[in-house]
């Protein structure tokens, strides 16, 4: 579940309403006709995830049914965006001191 | 042997001492060979030595040339000279030291460096950059002013110092130093902007910079600052194109070359020079991320750790510091979904030490969430245990579920599972395996025979989470024979009628159960309400029609014919399609049972108004109806001459589709008015040459959907017909029909095994790589269709197992060959021993002994026998209803053995058998 969760990069606790508005931004931004790969990836996580039974269902078994566990991990690899920090310029300056100077 | 001998010897026997000692004493003598060469040279020679050794790059040797040089040196120009060469020498060692990450040590180098500080006229442009980024800005800033009082500033040192200032935030030494007021005309505007920036406030920080020239002291930070922005903002271009604007030797370079690093959507060629790999060890990637930025490289370690150590410690390591990159919100929960993908990939892997080095990681990874985690598993494993892991996982899912919602949801979905599993898998073997009363409290279990108590754990789910269609789906599909099954899974449709009150689906399902129960008023009234939901639903319509269809069978079985007609009537005036057949049927039923010296030419004139099809199909159910409607001689005469009718050639021009589909099963509402079994036997026996006008594929795919051990002949004789016209081809084609024929005869047979394993041998070596995997399908389509250790060889597609059984082998649990039947109806054959053997026991033991025996025994087989006559349904019913029952339940081996056993029982010992079970088993 966690991956679908990944995937529409929402939250674990998204309610029904922000999973189904992410799902149709995500396929605005991915339509089948342009990026039929990404849709496809982008429909099986909100199919996944879409309701709380479907929640509930994926929660239970999904991963253990994982078809490859190398695939998925890999998958997953990709998937996770880099959060970005909130940083200072202090911060920035004073890890490049440290490191370069 | 003298002193001096064993010296010698001495010293030959401890070679490495001596080689020791020699070393150090070669070395010690170098070093005092080098100390006297340099003591040895004069001031300019040395001089000239350590800037040799500068030049070639070797600092350690200039510094040491250039420190003896300025020790001897007595001029002054002289000394100062060497001084700045010293000054350069010390720079170049800190330089590198600082390539070893040797950093306290550079720092140490480079204040030796600033203690031999040239004059400010001999610094050259690189000793100052150097002196601005290792000083503190107030020294840097005193350098400058002090350069700049001898030459003119260039831009790139401006911008240097400018950094330097805001990098340390440090602004007092420009209220002192006249010549840098190129700093300090900016110098508010910019402490505001770090003190924005520092507050993580880069969007107004880079407003407030706009106005700032690109010559600038501060443009690398108003760009830079630009930069950031864009970061966050997703903006790729915007931040490429302020990164390609910063000065190489700016403060910001390493930043912006991680910055640039981070960019997706600019094709390599469009960005600029300094773009460059970052390692995923940069310390500079945590100022910027959270997570994430190496994800793919931790993902690979944990792959590679799982080759060579499947769930080590260093595997544990990796899936704990892989759950925070994925999820740092969440790691246990990520750590979770991590544990579970990896063991997928060994689910089925029944190898213990591997499995409890798993669960040894899962302790330390999810701690009390093993036991949940355990519980799914063996839920999902293929067991005959099915209920009494669901009752596991449904015991553990209570800790899990903290949401009463979600718990339901998740009970009622364990038990969709479970019954879907019994349902697809072939074996009904749990039903042997009773379960213990904790699991039946859990899954709130009364009902004693299987249909029931899979019906019964579907009510209980439902009952606590109404809204699960699938469940009700799955409900709607597992077959019912007993009266507590049907009253359950009555209670179960008006459940769904109250959960989906605007769906006309559960209302057909719960009309369905009422026909089954007989109980046609209040089919009648359940179908109302579906027709007031959906109206125009064809299914509503479809389902209408074949309960006005029963009701006119049950009239016409009751001599009812007014009652019938108006029945019929009715059925007229709804538009079905579907049912026309039927109905026609029926009309042609009533009109023969009602008056059955009809003269047959009229019969054979309607009759002719029909397709070759349709006739085929009206001719096989009126027969059987007729049968069913009584035995009258002028009915059987009708019979007959309607049999007569399949002779004609005209059914000879079915197609091969018309023929299979003549075959195949019609609708499953459609067997609440006639029994398929009896039609399909019937155009098997009077269609002559049916079977030949089916082509290859369609003869395997009737096989494949109706196939069952009474009808086997057939398809026998004509698959041999088939093999023999075509001796001698092994094309695929023919290994199929090879392997159906041998296949067949075994099915056929279901308590011996007939065509033994090596014929099986013999067709698949034969078979290509394709056809071995069209084989491979066959068989377990026909492994469905078989049992005992002919279905595993099926299965497995392995015929190993039929070679290594007894032939006499007797499967000890029920088959489910017909999908159409639950075997739970017939008691366990547990202790049905075969009849030989237990009457030779009984003739073994003296009489005394021998009649209490029978006794007893004859009192268990009663009570097995009842039980059966029970869960039929057939006590109360009339004889022909038992015997058409008997017929049915005869394609079961074990209700054939039974039904032997009894027999043989009942010639040699008194059983008290009730008046159904006497005509079920003894007639």
């Amino acid at each position: 579940m966690l991956n679908a969760f990944i995937t529409l990069d929402l939250p674990l606790d998204a309610s029904d309403q922000e999973i189904r508005d992410r799902y149709l931004a995500l396929v605005k931004q991915f339509p089948p006709e342009k990026a039929p790969d990404r849709f496809h990836i982008i429909n099986n996580a909100y199919e996944s995830i879409k309701d709380k039974r479907t929640r509930v269902k994926t929660r239970m078994f999904a991963a253990l049914k994982s078809f490859n566990y190398e695939e998925e991990l890999r998958r997953l690899g990709k998937e996770v965006k880099a959060r970005k920090k909130k940083t200072t310029l202090t911060e920035i300056l004073q890890t490049s001191k440290d490191i370069y100077s | 042997m003298d002193r001096s001998e064993i010296i010698q010897l001495i010293t030959f026997y401890l070679p490495d001492e001596g080689n020791n000692t020699s070393k150090k004493m070669g070395k010690k003598k170098k070093k005092n060979t080098k100390h006297k060469k340099i003591a040895g040279m004069d001031c300019s020679q040395l001089e000239k030595e350590g800037c040799d050794h500068l030049a070639s790059n070797n600092a350690i040797k200039a510094v040491q040339f250039l420190k003896s040089a300025l020790k001897k040196a007595k001029d002054p120009v002289q000394k100062e000279r060497i001084r700045a060469g010293l000054f350069e020498s010390y720079l170049a060692r800190e330089k590198q030291l600082k390539e070893k990450s040797m950093m306290d040590e550079a720092r140490e180098v480079f204040q030796l460096a600033m203690e031999n500080l040239p004059k400010t006229d001999q610094i050259t442009e690189e000793t100052l950059a150097l002196i601005i980024s290792n000083c503190d800005a107030c020294l840097a800033c005193e350098h400058c002013s002090r350069f700049f009082d001898h030459h003119s500033p260039a831009p790139e040192f401006k911008k240097l110092l400018g950094e330097k200032l805001a990098l340390e935030n440090c602004w007092y030494p420009l209220d002192s130093l006249d010549n840098l007021s190129f700093l300090a005309r900016d110098a508010d505007l910019i402490k505001k902007a770090v003190d924005l920036m520092n507050q993580g406030d880069w969007e107004k920080a880079k407003d407030l910079m706009q106005p700032l020239p690109r010559s600038s002291p501060f443009f690398n930070l108003r760009m830079f600052c630009r930069a950031m922005v864009a970061f966050y903002e997703d903006n790729d271009a915007d931040m490429v194109k302020a990164l390609s604007m910063i000065s190489k030797n700016s403060i910001f370079s390493k930043s912006a070359e991680v910055l640039l690093a981070s960019v997706k959507t600019i094709s390599p060629k469009d960005m600029p020079a300094t773009a460059v790999k970052v390692k995923p060890d940069n310390p500079l990637l945590p100022v910027f991320y959270q997570n994430g930025f190496i994800l793919h490289q931790e993902v690979e370690s944990l792959i590679q750790e799982m080759e060579k150590k499947p769930y080590s410690t260093a595997c544990t390591a990796l899936i704990s510091k892989l759950a925070v990159s994925i999820y740092p919100e969440s790691p246990e929960k990520a750590v979770t979904f991590l544990v579970e993908t990896i063991w997928s990939n060994d689910l089925y892997l029944s190898d213990n030490r591997i499995q409890n080095s798993y669960f040894e990681m899962t302790e330390k990874l999810i701690n009390k969430k093993t036991e949940f985690l355990k519980s799914k598993i063996n839920f999902m494993l293929p067991d005959n245990n099915e209920l009494s892991n669901t009752a596991r996982f449904i015991e553990m899912a209570e800790k899990e579920f903290s949401d009463p919602e979600e718990l339901a949801i998740a009970k009622s979905q364990a038990v969709f599972s479970t019954i879907q599993s019994i349902r697809n898998n072939t074996d009904y073997n749990y039903s042997y395996r009773p379960l213990n009363s904790h699991d039946k409290k859990i899954l709130g279990i009364t009902e004693k025979n299987t249909s029931a108590i899979l019906l019964e754990t579907a009510y209980n789910a439902l009952s606590i989470d109404n809204q699960n269609r699938a469940l009700y789906q799955e409900v709607a599909e597992t077959p019912y024979w007993s009266r507590n099954a049907k009253t359950i899974k009555e209670k179960i449709f008006i459940l769904m009628c109250s959960a989906f009150p605007t769906d006309p689906y559960p209302f057909l399902q719960l009309a369905t159960v009422y026909h089954r129960k007989n109980a046609y008023r209040k089919a009648e009234n359940t179908l109302k309400k579906a027709k007031e939901i959906a109206p125009h639903d064809q299914r509503v319509l479809d389902k209408h029609v074949l309960s006005l269809l029963i009701s006119a069978d049950r009239n016409i079985g009751k001599k009812k014919f007014h009652l019938a007609w108006k029945d019929l009537e009715k059925a007229d005036t709804f538009k079905s399609k579907n049912c026309n057949l039927l109905r026609e049927e029926k009309k042609i039923l009533c009109r023969i049972v009602e008056k059955p010296e009809i003269p047959i030419k009229v019969l054979k004139l309607k009759l002719e108004t029909f397709s070759n099809f349709n006739r085929a199909r009206i001719l096989a159910i009126l027969i059987c109806d007729i049968e069913k409607a009584g035995k009258k001689n002028n009915l059987k005469k009708v019979n007959a001459k309607l049999a007569s009718f399949f002779d004609t050639k005209k059914f000879k021009e079915l197609t091969s589709s018309e023929a299979a589909a003549l075959l195949m099963p019609m609708p499953e509402d459609w067997q609440l008015l006639f029994n398929h079994k009896e039609v399909l036997n019937l155009f098997l026996n009077n269609l002559k040459g049916l079977l030949k006008r089916l082509d290859d594929g369609d003869l395997i795919q009737v096989i494949n959907q109706i196939i069952y051990p009474d009808i086997c002949g057939h398809f026998i004789e004509e698959l041999s017909d088939r093999i023999e016209k075509r001796a001698g081809n092994n094309q695929s084609r023919e290994l199929r029909l090879e392997f159906y024929h041998a296949s067949l005869a075994n099915i056929k047979h279901p308590q011996k095994i007939v065509v033994n394993a090596s014929v099986f041998y013999e067709i698949i070596d034969m078979a290509d790589s394709d056809t071995e995997s069209i084989l491979k399908n066959a068989a377990s389509i026909l492994s469905k269709r078989s049992t005992g250790p002919f279905r595993r060889a099926l299965e497995n597609f392995d015929f190993e197992i039929i070679e290594l059984i007894d032939p006499s082998w007797e499967d000890p649990f029920l088959p489910d060959f017909d999908e159409d039947f639950f075997p739970d109806m017939i008691p366990s054959p547990e202790g049905m021993e075969s009849v030989s053997e237990l009457f030779k026991m009984l003739d073994s033991v003296p009489d005394a002994f021998a009649k209490p025996m029978a006794k007893m025994m004859s009192k268990d087989i009663v009570s097995q026998a009842e039980e059966l006559i029970d869960n039929c349904d057939l006590r109360g019913m009339p004889k022909g209803t038992i015997k058409n029952a008997k017929k049915e339940l005869m394609v079961i081996p074990e209700t054939v053995d039974m039904i032997e056993f009894i027999n043989e029982f009942a010639k040699r010992f008194d059983l008290n058998l009730s008046k159904e079970a006497r005509i079920f088993f003894l007639e």
